[in-house]
């Protein structure tokens, strides 16, 4: 809406649009977006429903939209090789999407853009990273990225990644402890990768221990050598992944779990 | 490829791997042995190595000796060499290359590490695909921690900036095809490499993981680069590689990077603000909210602003850092203090005795033509224009878009291509500037040098001076209601306002001031109609048209985007039109702005006069002068409006 043709639109038909949010709070965009949502007659559809319930403290309306890739429906993502652009700029491993846990090829996925901060906590665990298989994609982008930038990760190599992948790590853009649904519960969570993150807002649906991990950076350097390299953390990257995967099954088979 | 006579120092074995290690060494006696260590610990079996040192000054070639013949075994082949003269980094590299007959070389400097996966994932990842090299992120370490070589070989993004170090792992047969690493005297040889690989078509992958450590120290020629060095670096790139766009580097404490534009806005810092580290539970956030949502109620964004600001004192944060407003750095004038007159004023034209009115304007791209056509039909007064454009092959194609133009006379110039914009709109048709009341500067403005970023901006200049007839009409009224307004100008496109400073154009204008005979200060803040585009009364000109320039005073046209006669020009208008004892304005369409802009509303002359005569700095601080919506000037204040708290 602020950088496309939106932007030609009288007020009158920004008033009279329901708009759809993809954006963190505490972002740029959303803070450019944030006048023309809260000016909108019909209200806000938001695909985070933490997002949703902040909206309605600040009497927007708003409403959750669920977009998950459940099977049948346009979002569905089947089990594939990553695509041939991807993989002639990246060299990744002949992924065979292997059912446990500890058979997927990759320790630790991490997919961000990344920013000073983001960076800073990146060489920190550096020196631990290097002991495991990880798969960096964390390009630096100072505008949004269209489709054919070579930096681009398509929703459906994110997938086949993250099915190979045992650990899918998180570190916040910012001080802000949002919990980056879209990709920690679409794109770890529902693919059985188990998520470690910093700190979060709790998300809704999600336990914390039960679904995702969490822990301080200064605490991911043993926590990871703890999953990666012993039994006990075995089991438990297990028990995560497949209470991911039968979340996706509740879901998947039409649970409603956020109040509307 | 051009290599140094060396002297052989160590030599053990013959029989060279499938993969080598060359380190160009200069000086770094004191880190070479954990360097040397680093690569002895790596998980790859069999290794060559090649150390060559290029004359150090301090022990290092005695450290490499000593530490070759220690771990010879490590190693199936290795060499220890020194150049009979000083090479320099891409001599002594390729000197390397001559020495090693492995198939694949990776390039280590002799103050970087690698972790013990390294080079064997490195070339696995050649083994697996036809790439010329392969790289990986790195680790930054040292006085500086971060993270580089994150995006992948792309030349289109090479052809923007360099973003793969040289510690990387390459077919020696592809590196000898190229010639080796090229001199070049200012850095970036590296940069220049894989500039070579694209123009071959030949590619790098990446191995997505941290690989190496990158040491960021002091004394590492990264740390000390100035912006004049790198601009030479920069020219260095662009003579070999025309292609490339890299833009020029800027001077420390100058905002950086233009896309950071939007990491200045307002709105960011209190969106930013309002979801605060302090907030530790969902409970909180709905209080914070809660909060936020009726401060946003009560008292606007300046409202919120308060509360934040309360929330700092309370959580004993100093002022300078929690303050969602601070102050833009260098120069350029902060949004804070810019005030412009919205549009379309709330002046009428009395039309019984219409002004003349001129338009210059400077098509360089006669393909913009038409849509300079369009806008200047939303002129519904007599007007006479003046065109100019740099090739006698345009002018009939740009005679025939203008000719149906029915509010007077249409003439067409070719000039030298000198001077960009500015030089054909000031010499080529200066009976303008004698005998009309009013002219309207525009020209065909492309930005070819950031085409996506600034794609918007020309339109948003247009929009702001002929965007309507409305706005043409309240415009000209403005300059009939006050005889002392010289110039209005459009409020700066926000993605160019991090540029609103001297850039590399201080000497050139501090010459042309001497030259012109007006007194500036050049360390002031400073403003100027970026893009060049404004209404103005001649009269605001007499102290440039008077200073008799000519084509030849101008540069040739070589792509330059800093330094020449012109862009000095272009930052000094609002000084002229100052000099020439004529205040300026700038205007704004809140619209333009997503409501982000600072706007007074003018319903009369006198309101006019009294703005215009406020000093720039001034018009903000009258504005904030009180909460309520007009101020101690009785103007009516409208949009969004920027606090100042913080200066």
């Amino acid at each position: 809406m602020v950088i496309g043709g939106g932007q030609a639109w009288s007020e009158r038909r920004r008033r009279n649009a329901a708009y759809f949010n993809t954006e963190q709070w505490q972002t740029t965009w959303f803070s450019k977006c944030f006048a023309l949502l809260q000016d909108s007659r019909l209200g806000v559809l938001d695909l985070n429903a933490a997002s949703v319930a902040a909206f309605r403290e600040l009497n927007i309306r708003a409403a959750f939209l669920p977009l998950l890739p459940l099977k049948g429906t346009a979002f569905e993502q089947q089990k594939a090789s990553v695509s041939r652009a991807f993989s002639r700029r990246k060299a990744i491993a002949l992924l065979e999407h292997p059912e446990k846990a500890a058979s997927r090829h990759y320790d630790v996925l991490f997919v961000a853009v990344m920013n000073k901060r983001r960076e800073k906590k990146l060489a920190k665990l550096a020196p631990s990273l290097a002991q495991f298989r990880s798969f960096l994609h964390c390009p630096v982008l100072d505008r949004p990225v269209r489709r054919g930038n070579p930096d681009m990760l398509s929703g459906r190599d994110f997938t086949q990644l993250a099915l190979n992948s045992k650990i899918l790590l998180n570190i916040h853009r910012d001080e802000v402890g949002y919990f980056e649904w879209h990709r920690l519960f679409l794109y770890g969570v529902m693919n059985g990768c188990v998520v470690v993150t910093e700190p979060s807002f709790k998300p809704p649906i999600l336990a914390e221990g039960e679904h995702y991990i969490e822990a301080p950076i200064n605490e991911i350097p043993d926590l990871l050598m703890e999953l990666l390299t012993t039994e006990q953390g075995a089991a438990r990257l297990q028990e995560i992944s497949s209470n991911g995967f039968a979340l996706a099954e509740r879901v998947a088979h039409g649970e409603r779990f956020v109040e509307q | 490829m051009i290599v140094r006579e060396f002297d052989e120092v160590v030599s053990i074995g013959t029989r060279w791997p499938k993969v080598s290690v060359v380190i160009p060494l200069y000086n770094y006696a004191k880190m070479l042995g954990e360097t040397l260590e680093a690569v002895k610990e790596q998980d790859l079996g069999e290794l060559g190595l090649v150390i060559v040192d290029d004359k150090s000054t301090d022990n290092s070639l005695d450290v490499a000796k000593q530490w070759a013949l220690k771990n010879a075994t490590r190693f199936a082949a290795l060499r220890v060499v020194s150049n009979r003269t000083n090479g320099g980094l891409s001599i002594t590299r390729n000197t390397g290359t001559t020495i090693t007959q492995s198939d694949y070389i990776f390039f280590l400097d002799a103050d970087n590490l690698i972790y013990s996966s390294c080079i064997g994932k490195l070339t696995e990842a050649l083994d697996q695909s036809d790439a010329a090299f392969a790289y990986s992120p790195h680790e930054k370490f040292g006085v500086e921690t971060g993270v580089i070589g994150t995006r992948v070989f792309s030349p289109e993004l090479l052809a923007q900036f360099p973003y793969i170090d040289a510690m990387a792992l390459i077919r020696r047969e592809a590196l000898i095809r190229c010639d080796g690493y090229f001199e070049l005297r200012h850095g970036w040889e590296d940069y220049d490499l894989w500039l070579k690989f694209a123009e071959r078509s030949e590619y790098g992958i990446q191995v997505p993981e941290l690989l190496g450590r990158y040491r960021v120290h002091r004394s590492s020629m990264t740390s000390t680069n100035t912006s004049i060095n790198l601009n030479i670096a920069i020219r260095a790139i662009k003579e070999r590689h025309p292609w490339t766009r890299v833009p020029p580097a800027v001077a420390p404490g100058s905002p950086r990077v233009l896309s950071n534009w939007n990491r200045l806005t307002f709105y960011g810092r209190i969106a930013t603000r309002l979801m605060l580290t302090r907030i530790k539970s969902p409970s909180d956030a709905k209080r914070y909210a809660r909060r936020a949502g009726g401060a946003l109620r009560r008292g606007g964004l300046r409202g919120v602003a308060a509360m934040l600001r309360d929330e700092n004192s309370i959580h004993g944060i100093p002022e300078a850092q929690s303050t969602p407003l601070l102050l833009l750095p260098s120069r350029t004038p902060a949004p804070e203090f810019d005030v412009a007159v919205q549009v379309p004023a709330g002046l009428a034209l009395k039309t019984e005795d219409a002004p003349r009115l001129a338009a210059v304007v400077h098509l360089f791209y006669p393909e913009m033509a038409k849509e300079f056509r369009g806008y200047l039909q939303n002129v519904n007064l007599p007007m006479d224009i003046f065109i100019t454009t740099c090739s006698e092959d345009d002018k009939p194609v740009l005679e025939k878009v203008f000719s149906d133009w029915e509010r007077g006379e249409v003439r067409v110039a070719v000039t030298p291509n000198r001077g960009r914009d500015i030089a054909p709109k000031l010499l080529a048709f200066r009976e303008a500037y004698e005998n009309y009341d009013y002219v309207l500067h525009l020209h065909s403005k492309a930005s070819p040098h950031e085409a996506d970023l600034l794609a918007n901006w020309r339109h948003h200049i247009l929009q702001h001076l002929v965007g309507s007839p409305d706005i043409v009409q309240s415009t000209i009224a403005m300059f009939e209601a006050d005889s002392g307004l010289g110039m209005i100008g459009p409020q700066h496109f926000e993605p160019i306002r991090p540029w609103i400073n001297w850039g590399g154009n201080k000497e050139a204008a501090l010459h042309l001031i001497e030259k012109i005979g007006i007194s500036a200060d050049p360390t002031a803040v400073l403003d100027f109609p970026s893009g060049s585009m404004f209404w103005l009364r001649p009269g605001a000109l007499r102290p440039l048209l008077e200073a008799d320039f000519s084509f030849e005073d101008f540069p040739e046209e070589a792509g330059q985007t800093d330094g020449t006669l012109a862009h000095a020009i272009e930052r000094m208008y609002y000084l002229i039109c100052e000099a020439a004892g004529y205040n300026w304005i700038k205007v704004a369409a809140p619209h333009l702005f997503n409501g982000l802009v600072n706007t007074v509303q003018i319903n009369t002359a006198g309101e006019l006069r009294r703005f215009a005569s406020l000093p720039v700095r001034g018009r903000a601080d009258e504005l904030k002068s009180d909460n309520s919506h007009s101020s101690s000037l009785g103007l009516e204040r409208t949009g969004a409006h920027f606090s100042n708290q913080s200066s």
